[in-house]
């Protein structure tokens, strides 16, 4: 596998190969020692001779060489190896190493192939195999824990794997810290990430500071994921790739439930412990006893023709088990040649929510074609997304609607349903009337299988991303380029609610109401087109020196629009046609337009290759904001030098084999607001309009018109190092991002009129170090070799200042526990509502006849909500043609709200609300007054623990807030590639892997957090405009979850891949 | 071959490059409507409606705590409501509702202000000062003069009640005197959906709103102060709203989703067919009505949807008791608050300050002396103007007028009397009224009013509401410089 990939590699650095007829002709096989595999792509030269040539795809070359002459084969990742060409036939092995560190080649900044060396800025490019290992649906996984710096949170586990990722932390307060998506050099929307089909990907570099904004603009202020796809076969020969990747999911964490009592509530004073009520959603009831007993409602009392249900009265693990083991079933076949690649996929996902359901179909079709020195080059991708998903908006508006509180999704339904109650067994809701809306055993909330039943959300999503790349070699050290790009995304959709109209039974004794029959149909379409021309420099001046340079200009529009149409009450039940409905039609049809257009430059000498300076610049221009503030400028500059190189007595140094410095400094601004923003909007208010009369109200938002751009001030420094001949490999980058100017939608209070105030509120420094260790290998046992890689990033950050007269910003999260930014803290904080204390002892205060602690309405700062520390542990094991790679990554240093342990207490599940087994106790650690002093309490008892965490409990959000710190099993693949000796009779298939491959394997966390995997976050839906049902949310509501979000999963699974 | 080529990319650099000021000009809203197009006739009706919505559906939770109404026997407990031990959490609606109407209404005057158009500054400021008294009743000291300038005063800070109440008598008769110098505006028949442009009819809801903020202070209000805003009433010479003059709001109520009148959409049914099945009559006013033979329970109450006995056509439950499972009393078996004589039809007016109302603050400030009159023939009319508008007929509030136990001297405390038969006559019209009634002359005094619930642990109904924990969060400094505020202790300032 890896020669493939180093293949690829080394093709991007193609030497032409010039053969010399000469005396005779050497021919032989290039293997590798490890597992004596051929290897293609070998460069295989002539000493101190012109001649050259390539070995193929079975590692066979054949070159002419004058007698005596000495062959030099080289190849990136291995070790150089020189033969005397005897007579006729010469057969080598290498030995893998890392020992040419310096010749990786980065795709830097236009898709331009760069040396790694030469750069003076931290960037690492992973390839397919890698990416790949774990068989991850979504690109965004498959680079998870590969990258020091690179953060990717799984923040939901539906059929869509929503992935949220920052590098180096963050650099916007607001909200959008994404990186760019460059695929095949053209920007492109990141939530692409989940549309791409992983075996496409060539590779993906990913460059950690903001040095691509020098070229890319203010998008690539956070970094940019360069991602190139696959545009034909390494040898010009045809391959047919077939492969079928099969993957479960199950949950990988559930919180923690008590099990000890049922339903019913009411407990008081006298009885601690509530009565038993047969239809209550509440368990607050009295203690299991294992006995029969009776749930839900009286039927036939009622005239309802159904005996009562009896159930044994302890805990069942029937709620866990709501959830589907998911499955993922991918098929792709390619074909690649010269010049083409040309690939279909099929994955169809089921998700672990019953019902859920995605499809993706994709082609994408690549040609490139030279025509002399005209090169011309075609991408196009498309790609159909068919899913049938739960819509969960649909039942909280419906809660809403009937004021039912704390109903944010599907996990809610589970917080309602007492532990003992046989949840499964209510699954077919259309035939066994136990299940049916009337008579479901709570009267105050809906069976899970028929709400998700009820509320659909079904959709087909189909991007289509397609771009061509014409390239003119004008001279040798010149050629002029032009790139348009195209990324059009159409979603059409449909959510639906099929409604119920209550029996007499439902209405008269259980006081169901109707549930109504809607349906909203959204068209939302989204285009962006950019044109972009550049000129790329490479000039060799003299023998010593090297001039590159890039002079270009870039346009791009994004035109978009959403609209929606509704109904809210439809006449016959499931006739979901807008026209046949009471009532009036709902429904906004919004759009927008950005432009933006920049001319960029660079210019960059290197000295005998091995000390290089690069000068940038960028001017933008952008619709966003005002003429007086819309047009910014923004230089940098980065240099290396690679010592070992440089340095004589370095040169010949046996234990450091390469060590490259580097350094940069660049500044870039940008304005990443929502168009239209400038200017105060009204809406018509509810209701409105009654016929001709409009009514119009102010929205709450306001944004300063004359709003600049922020600035981000990006210094790093770093180094790159090789020991004992490559075999340990180094890298590190400091890194200091001073960020001012932040546009920041300040929270205010309404009194201003005003619920947000966007402004240019805050400046911070962010600031880290990040590690990349390599051992390669680590143990080398001959036909066994372990590698070890490892990565690590500490990354703070903190605030410097805030807009005049606030000294903190809040940003997201609920009203007893936000994000906030506060000058002299990091960014962000959490900040809570806690128990009123005593400031003396910090011990809660509680009223000394009652035992009851009190809420302070004052919040304190608890602590910071983004990982300090993320360490990644990448082990390899190689014994010939079986691989095993495993990847442990760690997360501290930071703490989470999880509003579900709050849903949780209220409904009386969670462990926590089964403290002291729901008897008295003494409040811990508290106080009260006598006589105006405050004595520790150790006798007065807090009397009513359900009254407790149904009412006080639930506005200290200390109680719920937890340590997020985790060590995880990341992944773990194995893989097999079938012997070549088993292969060799027939000349079909070319070759077999099998590999086996789980991810999300084992979670380790601290005690106190009881309710979820700390990467599973909630992310408020950004702007209504475009709100995507798919893909990468941009929200900055770090460490908040709640019960929208679905468990967390594992994945484990197989696949094959047959090359022909 | 080379010729295409470098003019290809001439042309590509040259359309590129050659971006005009225009090019970028495309930042103005095609999707909402700007300050620029925003005239005051166009956010009256709206702020009209919230503002009568918000009096008639708002305040459910002085109606639980003042024993109008109380839980179904369908619901499990709410505890804030029940227990008295109110959080910063509780009720934070009526503070951002009111400020988020207030805040249009103070666009609207400045708006009214620089266009010349005194009709409709008039109308901002009266609807501000209604706005701003349900405010400093529930909450005392809130910002009023550093608010709605987001640009000077980012972290507004507080008034005092009493302050504000006395520049809302000023702004109200600045309003008075606008009214009477403008003339009717053809749109403001359209627009203004309270009064369809009637100068006169505001000027009565003007000097109703006055007289209605001098009873509320009626404990600590200064002679001198109460005379000079009762010349100024004087001076102005529309009176009061009278019998049948209640101020309501219609903009075209009609039965589709989101349309009907709030009220009957609340307590009685939606447009989708969802009925209201929470609150239910309490037991303590239902018993009381009953008691006193006064036929207006069947109009503030419906019967039960399903009577379990025949003696249960109007029953009610005990406000804050926690029944077991084994009580047959569900929503359907219990009255609702939307009865005939409060939910007429779901495209009825939503009243802002009824005739009823107006009525009993005249009796009330004739009783003290402070305008003229006799106060039995007003105390009289007051009642017969509750039984009129409910649809209860004349002759059985002739009836219940001569009960010796309503006679305005039967306690010896005349004012008091007059506040107690105003609070039997206010349920479902104006809840709020009869709380802040409760705070000031402690009118009713049956300790029976009081929350039944096992987790109250001694608690009284509370004198206030908590500052929404959102001005802990965003406004900290301001509020926590008002000291620690106790819901059982800390009252508003005219609350003596």
């Amino acid at each position: 596998m890896k020669k493939i990939l180093l293949a690829c590699l080394c093709l991007l650095v193609t030497l032409t190969a010039q053969v010399y007829a000469q005396n005779r002709t050497v021919t032989g096989t290039v293997t590798a020692k490890e597992d004596g595999l051929p290897i293609p792509g070998v460069t295989v030269k002539v000493k101190n001779g012109s001649a050259a040539t390539q070995t193929g795809p079975d590692g066979k070359y054949s070159l002419s060489a004058p007698e005596n002459a000495v062959l030099v084969f080289t190849f990136i990742g291995y070790s150089p190896l020189e033969r005397a060409a005897g007579s006729g036939n010469l057969n080598v092995s290498l030995e893998s190493s890392s020992r040419q560190l310096g010749e990786v080649v980065i795709t830097a900044p236009l898709g331009i192939q760069r040396q790694k060396r030469d750069i003076g800025y931290a960037a690492t490019t992973v390839p397919n195999e890698v990416i790949n290992a774990g068989n991850a649906v979504n690109l965004a996984n498959g680079l998870q824990g590969k990258v020091s710096g690179l953060n990717i949170t799984t923040t939901n586990s539906g059929v869509f794997e929503n992935v949220k990722i920052n590098l180096r932390g963050i650099r916007s307060l607001t909200g959008n810290n994404n990186p760019l998506l460059l695929l095949d050099g053209v920007q492109s929307d990141l939530n692409y990430l989940s549309s791409i089909n992983p075996n496409d990907i060539e590779n993906v570099t990913v460059l950690k500071g903001s040095a691509g904004a020098a070229i890319y603009g203010s998008d690539a202020r956070n970094g940019v994921l360069v991602v190139t796809t696959k545009k034909g076969s390494r040898d010009g020969k045809p391959i047919i790739t077939v492969s079928n990747a099969t993957q479960f999911q199950n949950i990988s964490f559930f919180p923690k439930f008590q099990e000890q009592f049922g339903l019913g509530g009411g407990g008081n004073s006298f009885n601690t412990i509530g009565g038993y009520t047969s239809t209550e959603n509440w368990s607050w009831g009295p203690r299991y006893d294992g006995k029969y007993i009776q749930i839900g409602p009286d039927y036939r009392a009622n005239g309802i023709d159904l005996d009562n249900q009896f159930v044994p009265y302890e805990n069942t693990n029937d709620r866990k088990k709501f959830y589907n083991t998911g499955s993922v079933i991918q098929n792709d076949i390619s074909y690649a040649e010269k010049n083409v690649f040309i690939s279909l996929q099929d994955a169809n996902v089921n998700g672990i929510v019953p019902d859920d359901k995605n499809r993706r179909t994709g082609i994408r079709v690549n040609a490139t074609r030279e025509y002399g020195r005209f090169k011309i080059g075609v991408n196009t991708n498309y790609i159909q997304q068919n899913y049938n998903i739960f819509d969960q908006e649909g039942m909280s508006d419906f809660n809403s609607s009937q004021n039912i509180g704390l109903n944010q999704g599907l996990m809610n339904l589970l917080f309602n349903t007492a532990g003992y109650i046989p949840l499964t067994r209510y699954k077919d809701f259309e035939n066994d009337p136990y299940s049916q809306y009337n008579n479901y055993y709570t009267d105050y909330g809906l069976n899970p299988y028929f709400a998700i039943d009820n509320w659909r959300k079904q959709g087909k999503k189909t991007d289509l991303i397609a771009n061509l790349n014409m390239e003119f070699k004008v001279a040798d050290w010149m050629t002029l380029n032009y790139r348009a790009g195209l990324t059009q995304q159409n979603v059409t959709e449909r959510r639906t609610s099929r409604g119920e109209t209550p029996s007499e039974f439902g209405v008269n004794i259980r006081n169901f109401g109707p549930l109504a029959s809607n349906l909203e149909e959204r068209s939302f379409n989204l285009e962006r087109l950019s044109s972009e021309v550049f000129a790329n420099f490479n000039k060799q001046l003299t023998e010593d020196f090297k001039l590159t340079g890039v002079l270009g200009s870039y346009l791009r529009q994004d035109n978009g629009r959403d609209t929606r149409v509704g109904a809210v009450s439809l006449v016959v039940p499931d006739l979901f046609n807008i026209g046949q409905r009471t009532g009036n039609l709902t429904g906004s049809s919004a759009g927008r337009k950005i432009r933006q257009f920049a001319y960029y430059g660079s210019a960059g000498l290197s000295y005998k290759n091995w000390a290089s300076i690069e000068v940038t610049g960028r001017n933008e221009q952008t619709s966003l904001l005002s003429p007086e503030t819309n047009s910014f400028f923004y230089p940098g500059v980065n240099a290396s030098v690679v010592l070992s190189d440089a340095l004589p007595f370095l040169k010949t140094n046996d234990v450091l084999s390469y060590l490259k410095i580097r350094g940069g400094w660049n500044k870039t601004a940008n304005a990443d607001i929502t168009p239209y923003q400038l200017a105060p909007t009204f809406t018509q208010g509810a209701g409105y309009p009654y016929g001709s009369l409009p009514g119009y109200s102010a929205n709450d938002a306001l944004t300063n018109p004359l709003l600049k751009p922020e600035s981000i001030e990006n210094t790093e420094f770093g180094f790159e190092a090789g020991f004992l001949k490559n075999r340990i490999s180094l890298e590190a980058t400091y890194f200091r991002q001073n960020n001012t100017d932040q546009i920041v939608p300040v929270n205010t209070v309404v009194e201003t009129g005003y619920t947000t105030y966007t402004l240019n509120a805050a400046s911070f420094v962010n600031k880290g170090v990040e590690m990349d260790l390599g051992l390669t290998p680590l143990v080398d046992l001959g036909p066994v070799r372990i590698n070890f890689k490892a990565n690590a990033t500490y990354n703070t950050n903190k605030v410097t200042s805030l807009y005049p007269g606030l000294d903190q910003v809040s940003q997201g999260g609920y009203t007893y526990a936000a994000n906030y930014a506060i000058i002299g803290s990091p960014a962000y904080v959490i900040r809570a509502t806690d128990y009123l204390r005593d400031p003396a002892t910090g011990k809660v205060i509680v009223n000394a006849q009652t035992g009851a602690p009190s809420p302070d309405p004052t919040t304190k700062v608890f602590g910071n909500t983004l990982p300090k520390w993320i360490v990644g542990l990448n082990p390899t094991i190689r014994y010939k043609g079986l691989s095993v790679s495993a990847l442990f990554e760690y997360k501290g240093g930071y703490m989470a709200y999880s509003d579900i342990g709050n849903a949780m207490a209220w409904t009386g599940v969670s462990e926590l609300s089964a403290i002291n087994s729901r008897e008295k106790f003494v409040f811990p650690n508290s106080t009260y007054l006598v006589n105006g002093a405050y004595v520790p309490n150790t006798s007065v008892t807090l009397t009513n623990p359900e009254t407790f965490f149904t009412g006080t409990a639930r506005s200290v959000a200390s109680n719920y807030l937890i340590d997020a710190s985790s060590w995880r099993f990341r992944e773990l693949s194995i893989g097999y590639d079938i012997p070549a000796s088993l292969l060799s009779k027939q000349r079909v298939i070319r070759s077999i892997n099998v590999a086996l491959s789980a991810r999300n394997l084992a979670l380790w966390l601290p005690k106190s957090n009881m309710y979820t995997d700390p990467d599973f976050q909630f992310s408020a839906a950004a702007a209504s405009f475009g709100n995507n049902t798919t893909g990468v949310t941009s929200g900055n509501t770090a460490g908040i979850s709640n019960s929208s979000i679905n468990p967390p999963v594992r994945t484990f699974g197989g696949s094959v891949t047959i090359t022909f | 071959m080379k010729k295409i080529a470098y003019s290809f990319f001439a042309l590509s650099l040259l359309v590129t490059t050659s971006c005009k000021k225009e090019f970028f000009d495309i930042n103005d809203s095609p999707n909402s409507p700007t300050e620029a197009s925003i005239t005051p006739n166009l956010l009256l009706p709206r702020t009209l409606t919230i503002t009568a919505s918000r009096t008639g559906t708002s305040f459910d939770y002085a109606a639980f705590w003042m024993g109008y109404w109380s839980r179904s026997g369908s619901y499990g407990q709410s505890i804030e409501i029940e227990s008295y031990n109110i959080t910063t959490g509780f009720q934070t609606g009526q503070w951002t509702g009111w400020y988020d109407i207030l805040n249009d209404i103070n666009l609207m005057e400045k708006k009214a202000k620089a266009a010349g158009s005194p009709f409709y500054e008039a109308a901002a400021k009266t609807l501000k000062a209604n706005g701003f008294m349900y405010l400093v009743d529930q909450y005392n000291n809130v910002p009023y003069s550093k608010a709605f300038d987001i640009q000077g005063n980012i972290l507004p800070g507080y008034d005092k009640g009493e302050d504000i109440y006395a520049d809302l008598f000023v702004q109200l008769d600045a309003a008075a005197k606008l009214f009477a110098s403008s003339t009717a505006d053809p749109i403001a028949v359209t627009s203004d959906i309270m009064f369809h442009g009637d100068v006169t009819k505001w000027r009565k809801f003007v000097n109703t709103l006055r007289l209605k903020l001098l009873i509320h202070e009626s404990q600590v209000v200064s002679a001198a102060a109460r005379a000079a805003v009762i010349a100024q009433i004087n001076a102005d010479g529309s009176g009061y709203l009278g019998a049948g003059e209640t101020a309501a709001v219609n903009p075209g109520y009609a039965v589709s989703d989101g349309q009907q009148n709030p009220y009957y959409n609340t307590y009685k049914v939606t447009a989708l067919g969802i009925l209201d099945s929470y609150n239910r009559a309490n037991n303590y006013i239902l018993n009381t009505y009953k008691a006193n033979n006064d036929i207006r329970y069947t109009r503030v109450f419906s019967a039960a949807a399903i009577p379990l006995t025949p003696a249960d056509t109007y029953r009610g439950t005990n406000f804050g008791e926690t029944l077991p499972n084994s009580d047959p009393y569900r929503a359907n078996n219990q009255s609702d608050v939307a009865g005939p004589g409060l939910a007429v039809s779901p495209t009825q007016s939503q009243p802002v300050i009824t005739s009823v109302e107006s009525l009993f603050l005249q009796a009330e400030a004739i009783q003290r002396g402070w305008i003229t009159g006799t106060a039995q023939t007003a105390y009289e009319a007051a009642i017969r103007e509750s039984y009129a508008y409910l649809g209860a007929s004349a002759t059985d509030a002739n009836t219940y007028i001569a009960r010796p136990n309503v006679a305005l001297n039967a306690t010896g405390d005349p004012i008091k009397q007059i506040a107690y038969q105003k609070y039997l006559s206010l349920i479902g019209l104006s809840n709020f009224e009869a709380y802040v009634d409760y705070r000031r002359l402690g009118v009713p005094s049956d300790p029976a009013i009081i929350s039944l619930s096992g987790s109250r642990n001694g608690l009284n109904i509370p004198l206030r509401l908590l500052y929404p924990q959102s001005e802990y969060n965003n406004n900290s400094a301001n509020v926590v410089g008002q000291g620690t505020i106790n819901a059982q202790t800390s009252a508003i300032f005219w609350d003596k």
